[in-house]
């Protein structure tokens, strides 16, 4: 479980993020959706340990994150992908720095590939593949690990239409059938309402949380067409457009 | 196939320009290239060639071997960079050049303060290439090293030294030009051995087409320099040379 107890952030003395407040229960994801430059960025790279935050704390099962990469894969904005490196070596690389053996990396490495129905391309440079398929090597890249929660920044931002649903449908499954937990950053509320079973609303810089909506979503893509995803949608959007 | 075209392009330049000129002091190819040719069995001729090709190498080597780390580093440390900058800023435009005859007097008369004397001026252009690469590295690749849990050490040999090779390669091969013509200059007073007293000894004796022979002898010592480090980065830093354009037909 990941707590987020009064965190704030301040950079050169301007605040950009003001007493966050949250808990995210083993299994379950929550979606952060604001304005742009509400500070929504800075509160995932507070909670994977990339930044400190200027005030209050971040708790994954009671302990204090301090570092980097405890418990937490992390897929940020343009994937992240290390242009030099191919396919397999990029979802292979938080497996390496973790020291699993050789055998036990490509095992897993062509486990999650082959899941991802992205073996063919693991000699690929990520310069070779669409932003689809990058996404995908990002999306096997944070879970070859194995991590609790997941965060996400913006990750289908980039995609047409039809490819974000896919992945996102993907990414909702892989949660189904785990105890992973989602925690997710974006502009989107359609991404925000169906990928999230709470749905965080924050507030222009400094970014406060303004609203905390529950989300009943049955996590599969049908949910997309129910009449409840679109009251959900219109929700969101009456709270943001009232900011 | 390009390779052909752009000798052939050469040797028609060439001969135009022996043509134009009208001078024995510019011999047209077909005089110098069987010279040339015949030159490339002599020991003499070999010994001059392979001294200079040694000297080039070891300056290349030594110069990649000590601005590359270098420039990886301070193009990553921020605090290094402020002390380090300036020094750069301040030391890179003075022509090394210059300095040979204190290089000679406290070097002495050997392959050393020719070696030393390339090294310098190519240290000087790799550090500036890589460290300027290295700064310019998108931070994401970093954060993405670091999100899984990766210390520096991870981010210096997946990120920073990866994110460097290519400019120093690109940097290595901008400079071939400027090494031979170091390489020219050292060798020219001061030494009986290289390609460059070749040259020198042929102006003095006026000697044209042996002049001509020692400059196809540079000049094919750089292509072949260029051409090696051309396949060598290819080989090294293979993701600068992938061919995106066929995702363009795949479906997703």
């Amino acid at each position: 479980m990941i707590s987020l107890k009064n965190i704030s952030k301040d950079f050169h003395g301007n605040r950009v993020l003001s007493d966050i407040s949250f808990d995210l229960q083993n299994g379950n994801s929550v979606s952060v959706i604001g304005p742009s430059g509400c500070g929504k960025s800075t509160l995932l790279y507070i909670i994977a340990g990339l930044a400190k935050p200027s005030g209050g704390s971040v708790l994954i099962n009671e302990r204090e994150v301090k570092e980097a990469g405890y418990k937490t894969s992390f897929i940020l904005q343009d994937y992240g992908l290390l242009p030099w490196k191919t396919v397999f070596r990029n979802v292979s690389l938080g497996l390496k720095i973790k020291k699993f053996s050789d055998n036990e990396v490509k095992g897993r490495v062509e486990k999650i590939l082959k899941e991802m129905q992205i073996y063919p391309l693991k000699d690929r440079f990520p310069s070779n593949l669409s932003g689809g398929e990058k996404q995908r090597v990002a999306i096997a890249r944070a879970l070859a690990t194995e991590p609790e929660i997941l965060l996400m920044d913006e990750p289908f931002s980039s995609l047409d239409t039809l490819t974000r649903e896919k992945l996102q449908n993907t990414v909702a499954g892989i949660q189904r059938g785990s105890r992973l937990s989602v925690l997710l950053v974006t502009h989107s509320i359609e991404e925000a309402v169906f990928l999230g079973d709470r749905i965080i609303v924050m507030s222009k810089s400094p970014g406060r949380i303004v609203d905390i909506i529950s989300n009943e979503r049955p996590g599969d893509e049908t949910f997309r067409d129910s009449e409840y995803y679109f009251s959900q949608c219109r929700r969101v959007r009456g709270i943001i457009e009232s900011l | 196939m390009v390779i052909s075209i752009a000798i052939a392009a050469s040797l028609v330049l060439w001969k135009a320009a022996s043509l134009i000129m009208g001078s024995p002091v510019l011999p047209a190819p077909e005089k110098v290239l069987p010279v040339f040719v015949s030159e490339i069995w002599n020991p003499v001729f070999q010994g001059h060639f392979f001294i200079s090709l040694f000297r080039v190498c070891v300056s290349i080597a030594a110069a990649w071997i000590l601005a590359f780390p270098a420039g990886a580093v301070i193009g990553y440390n921020r605090s290094l960079d402020r002390i380090f900058s300036p020094l750069i800023f301040m030391t890179y435009p003075v022509p090394k050049m210059v300095l040979l005859p204190v290089i000679i007097l406290l070097f002495g008369l050997g392959d050393l303060p020719k070696i030393i004397l390339i090294t310098l001026i190519l240290f000087f252009q790799i550090l500036v290439s890589v460290r300027d690469g290295v700064r310019n590295t998108d931070p994401k690749y970093y954060d993405s090293i670091f999100s899984m849990g990766g210390s520096r050490k991870d981010v210096l040999f997946h990120g920073v030294i990866p994110a460097a090779l290519p400019h120093s390669f690109t940097a290595i091969r901008i400079s071939i030009g400027t090494a031979i013509s170091v390489l020219f200059f050292a060798e020219s007073f001061a030494t009986e051995k290289g390609m460059g007293f070749l040259i020198i000894d042929a102006w003095g004796r006026g000697d044209y087409v042996m002049i001509f022979v020692g400059i196809t002898g540079m000049s094919l010592m750089g292509f072949f320099l260029y051409l090696i480090f051309a396949l060598l980065e290819r080989r090294i830093c293979p993701w600068n040379f992938t061919d995106p354009a066929h995702i363009i037909k795949r479906p997703e």
